[in-house]
């Protein structure tokens, strides 16, 4: 017969695992043996919030930190819910406290380097990625968002410590989100969706992914070959082409009329071409789904 | 039997060599190990006329002699028994007299006693490291509970034919498939929606094979995951290898085996690596373990599991089609009153259906008769209305599933290991 404690691990590990159901209800069996036990409402917080019921979830972390207000995991589990409602100042208020009750915990400082970035205090966000690599050069979360706050401040050092993460852990899948997310910013979209289609065949259900890798393919895909230009310069490169239009149909007409005439068509059809083929070719792969 | 004076021992492995498919020379050859006191060889080639005619009790009664002369009483009592179940027992024969207690051939329950579970709780006890309190409800010997065969599966004849050939075949006559240099060996996954009879296949699977069957279930894993998980699931392979031949079922392998790149604890990984190390250490040191998995998360599995000599096979076990569901419901419905059913149409009307939502329809379609009956107290059978209302009013579970494996196939570039399901999509128009 297993103990309580070991019925409230069995529940971590199968949140873990990603099965919610058999959670709950192993959950239940030992909540009802321990009702007093805030370990209990920490874990029906947590999967509360994978459930994606965050009110639920914030009122067991709540039930919890009044049983336990000291207690790191309830705390990150607070902050968790209110940056996923998008409620930074309020999961800004948690995490300072939680950093002043453990200033050494690297992934505290991790955690507010996130909520930074995704507020946009990049510089902010910089200090304490750095902040959270000197408290553990090794925590995976703290490596994350180095690399993340020098794809955001477009650091030239940042592809090799991608690069350097792949070598050294190259089946993680925070280290391939990584890579995806760099691979991007690059515009190497061969590759790119490569490493997307994979991460897709380890998490079927991330729509957001999915259309991702439609847009992707869309890129990669011959029939927006002539969009490259644009697609890999974007404004800079629209306004390039306009310009070189222009210069060339004024140059033409001044040699020959019939020309510029020819290549005024051409340019206009090019404009249609790319106002046209997106749509149609979303809607194509979205059919036909990602053909190698 | 006596050996006829013509044949030497070398004259015999010549001609075994030269067909080792000729069940009267390993025959002779097995009697005449056993007389030349080669107790352990001559097991060996009864064991391999056991396999070749599985039905047959004479190579058993000889399997049971060896394992008793070897000493080893409870395995060799194991193989009595079995034998006792066979149409061809003979109980005069002359070799039961070094044999005891004799079984009966009218009392074939004498096998599911041997086998039963408190035997495989005592083995799993005497293992080194071993846990006492692994829950036993799910450790069953096929012989002791409901037996289910191929024949019993409704439906799947396509899969049952491509199983039959990839996995109980090379895995009953391990010779002929050596000698047509095609590969055996590794585990089978088995995946697909629940409940679509991943876990009866599995267990048709070990009939078939005339295997000792031992599942680990979901409550099995929970109790894994408690004290030294490592020790508990070598325990369980070590059972296994005690028992050949065996057939080791783990149900919800995702479970188990959830992938190292998502998982955070490192016990996850520990006890991932461990699984391997089993699953490549069994196919070094025992060729008569069976390990079958079933999950309806393969993209959860770990990666290294699909490799070869592992889990490199994967079934594809769809949703029942048309004819299946018809049967299911034509089936499930013997001796209870019905009025004229068209099963053919219920089958069409219940697309997507899996058999586990096949008997949540009849519970429904049974409700609403039972309420109907009680208020109008006027009885009557279940009619096609009734059951094509539940069907409207139920919704295949299947779908969502379905659904999730298409992006996988469709945007994931799925390959190999889902090309039956991108056919089922497309054959099902959901591609």
């Amino acid at each position: 017969m297993s103990t309580t404690a070991e019925s409230f691990d069995s529940v971590a590990r199968l949140i873990e695992i990603g099965r919610l159901g058999d959670a709950k209800r192993l959950l239940g069996q030992a909540i009802a043996h321990e009702p007093e036990n805030p370990r209990g409402e920490l874990l029906a917080g947590h999967i509360a919030l994978l459930e994606g019921n965050t009110a639920a979830a914030e009122t067991y972390a709540s039930a919890a930190l009044a049983r336990d207000p000291h207690n790191l995991a309830t705390g990150e589990l607070l902050y968790e819910i209110l940056a996923q409602q998008k409620r930074w100042a309020e999961a800004e208020r948690i995490v300072i406290e939680l950093i002043r009750a453990h200033p050494t915990d690297a992934d505290l400082f991790a955690s507010y380097c996130h909520l930074m970035l995704c507020t946009l205090h990049v510089d902010k966000a910089s200090e304490l990625s750095k902040e959270a690599l000197r408290l553990d050069p090794q925590n995976d979360r703290a490596r994350l968002m180095g690399v993340l706050v020098g794809l955001v401040r477009g650091d030239a050092s940042t592809q090799y410590q991608v690069e350097k993460l792949v070598s050294e852990d190259p089946e993680s899948r925070w280290v391939v989100t990584l890579l995806f997310t760099s691979l991007v910013d690059q515009k190497r979209f061969e590759e790119a969706l490569r490493v997307g289609q994979q991460l897709l065949r380890a998490n079927p259900n991330n729509t957001a992914l999915t259309e991702a890798l439609v847009e992707l393919r869309m890129q990669t895909h011959w029939i927006a070959a002539p969009a490259r230009p644009l697609a890999r310069w974007g404004w800079f490169g629209a306004a390039a082409l306009w310009v070189l239009a222009l210069v060339t149909i004024r140059l033409a007409s001044a040699l020959q009329s019939t020309v510029a005439l020819w290549l005024a068509g051409a340019y206009l059809a090019y404009c249609l071409y790319t106002w046209i083929y997106p749509p149609l070719l979303r809607r194509w792969i979205r059919h036909r789904g990602i053909v190698p | 039997m006596t050996q006829p004076p013509s044949h030497t021992r070398d004259s015999l492995e010549a001609q075994l060599l030269r067909d080792p498919f000729d069940p009267g020379i390993r025959r002779l050859y097995a009697e005449m190990l056993l007389r030349l006191g080669e107790v352990e060889a001559s097991l060996e080639q009864w064991r391999l006329l056991v396999r070749q005619s599985p039905e047959a009790a004479d190579p058993r009664i000889a399997v049971a002699l060896c394992l008793h002369r070897l000493g080893r009483e409870s395995e060799s009592a194991e193989q009595l028994t079995a034998a006792g179940s066979c149409s061809d027992f003979d109980a005069t024969d002359s070799r039961l007299e070094e044999l005891d207690p004799r079984p009966t051939p009218d009392n074939p329950h004498d096998r599911m006693e041997s086998a039963s579970p408190a035997p495989l709780r005592a083995n799993l006890r005497s293992i080194p490291g071993g846990r006492t309190d692994l829950p036993v409800a799910d450790v069953v010997s096929i012989g002791s509970t409901d037996v289910i065969r191929f024949s019993d599966v409704v439906g799947m004849e396509k899969l049952k034919k491509t199983i039959r050939l990839s996995v109980i075949q090379p895995f009953l006559q391990p010779g002929l498939f050596e000698r047509f240099k095609k590969k055996t060996g590794g585990g089978v996954l088995l995946y697909g929606p629940p409940g679509c009879g991943k876990t009866m296949m599995a267990r048709a699977i070990a009939t078939e094979c005339d295997a000792s069957f031992t599942a680990v279930g979901i409550s099995d894993i929970l109790n894994l995951w408690s004290g030294q998980s490592e020790q508990n699931l070598s325990a369980i392979f070590e059972m296994a290898r005690s028992q050949t031949p065996a057939v080791l079922f783990f149900d919800e392998l995702d479970a188990l085996a959830f992938s190292r790149s998502k998982a955070r604890s490192e016990h996850t990984r520990t006890l991932v690596n461990e699984f391997l190390n089993q699953l490549d250490g069994m196919s070094g040191r025992n060729h008569q373990v069976l390990v079958l998995g079933a999950t309806n998360m393969p993209w959860d599995v770990d990666d290294a599991m699909k490799r070869p000599g592992r889990f490199d096979r994967q079934v594809f076990v769809p949703p029942p089609d048309e004819a299946a569901r018809a049967e299911m419901f034509r089936q499930k419905l013997l001796g209870v009153p019905c009025e004229a059913l068209d099963f053919a149409e219920l089958g069409q009307l219940s697309r997507h259906f899996s058999g586990a939502d096949i008997d949540g329809v009849l519970e429904l379609a049974k409700e609403t008769v039972l309420t109907e009956i009680l208020e109008s107290d006027i009885e009557r059978g279940l009619s096609a209305a009734d059951l094509q209302e539940a069907i409207g009013e139920s919704a295949p579970s299947t779908l969502e599933w379905l659904k999730t494996v298409r992006n996988v196939v469709k945007f994931g570039g799925g390959g190999r290991a889902y090309r039956d399901v991108e056919k089922y999509l497309r054959r099902e128009k959901m591609f």
